[in-house]
């Protein structure tokens, strides 16, 4: 039986030319806090994690630009990408909305060649691109305003998994 | 300007050698991206004239490749611009570096009509040019 998860978009960190949202589901910590908590403490990580950290600085100077991401990881309608980081397998998914709004979802460890083989991965890609269409979708319909580096209006939304 | 606590506490370990391998990289993608716009090629073009995929290209562009020196040595060839300079010695000219080359093999006995330089005339000049260029040799070695 199909169960429906209710999820928020929340500011995470804002910064001079980006602001970064998260995903959040309903009694849950928001995503990117789950893979800082998971990979942030994990000796094996260290290194992966403190240059996702200064990739994001970086990004937050210099703007959410196409070409900074990979961006072969979700559908080829949807924005959903991950952060470039060349020296290992961890993967942590978002949503470029544009060169100033960036949501950044949660991610892991790449296994195999593709993302879906993996539960986790899949779950985090597909979540995001889910978001993707939502977004589109409300904003034809006016409930949802996106203004520079800001998102306002119903950003609440459900998956049904 | 909000920031989040867990992430605040992961950038203050950051070693300043990670930083500047990302600043450096992101600088060389930035190089290659602005010299492509200036003289009107895309990304295609590019890996065209390499003979690689416009896949690896759009990895470089990212700012996260780890290049070699052969890498960009190739793309600043194509280009017909160099994508990274090294700072810190002085770059000599074309000039410069015929005028080195006879100081070389002669560096004592050379005089100022055999250095073929319109410019080195006078015997001040010629001093001056030798003192330099006896200067950058200790420099050097």
């Amino acid at each position: 039986m199909k169960k429906r998860r209710n999820f928020t978009i929340e500011l995470f960190e804002e910064h001079e030319k980006v602001n970064f949202y998260t995903i959040q589901f309903e009694n849950e910590e928001p995503e990117f806090e789950k893979f800082l908590n998971t990979y942030g403490t994990d000796p094996k990580y260290q290194e992966d994690m403190k240059r996702i950290a200064y990739w994001i600085d970086k990004i937050a100077q210099s703007g959410a630009l196409e070409r900074r991401f990979r961006t072969s990881e979700g559908s080829i309608k949807d924005s959903v990408c991950a952060i470039p980081i060349e020296t290992s397998k961890l993967r942590l998914y978002c949503l470029r909305i544009s060169d100033e709004l960036l949501v950044l979802g949660n991610g892991g460890i790449k296994k195999s060649r593709t993302y879906n083989t993996d539960e986790l991965l899949n779950l985090c890609v597909n979540t995001l691109s889910k978001l993707d269409s939502l977004i589109k979708h409300k904003q034809k319909q006016n409930l949802i305003v996106i203004d520079g580096k800001t998102i306002s209006g119903d950003l609440s939304f459900y998956l049904t998994v | 300007m909000k920031r989040n606590p867990i992430l605040e506490s992961i950038r203050k370990n950051i070693p300043a050698e990670t930083k500047a391998e990302i600043d450096l990289s992101f600088e060389i993608a930035d190089r290659i991206c602005d010299i492509l716009k200036k003289q009107g090629k895309t990304q295609r073009e590019l890996a065209n004239a390499l003979g690689k995929k416009e896949s690896e290209i759009s990895k470089w562009l990212r700012g996260t490749h780890n290049f070699t020196t052969q890498t960009l040595a190739r793309i600043s060839t194509i280009l017909g611009e160099p994508v990274i300079e090294v700072t810190g010695r002085p770059k000599k000219t074309e000039k410069e570096y015929v005028f080195v080359e006879i100081l070389q093999n002669q560096p004592y006995t050379i005089s100022a009509n055999q250095c073929n330089e319109a410019e080195i005339t006078s015997t001040n000049k010629w001093k001056t040019a030798l003192y330099q260029h006896k200067k950058s040799l200790s420099t050097y070695n």
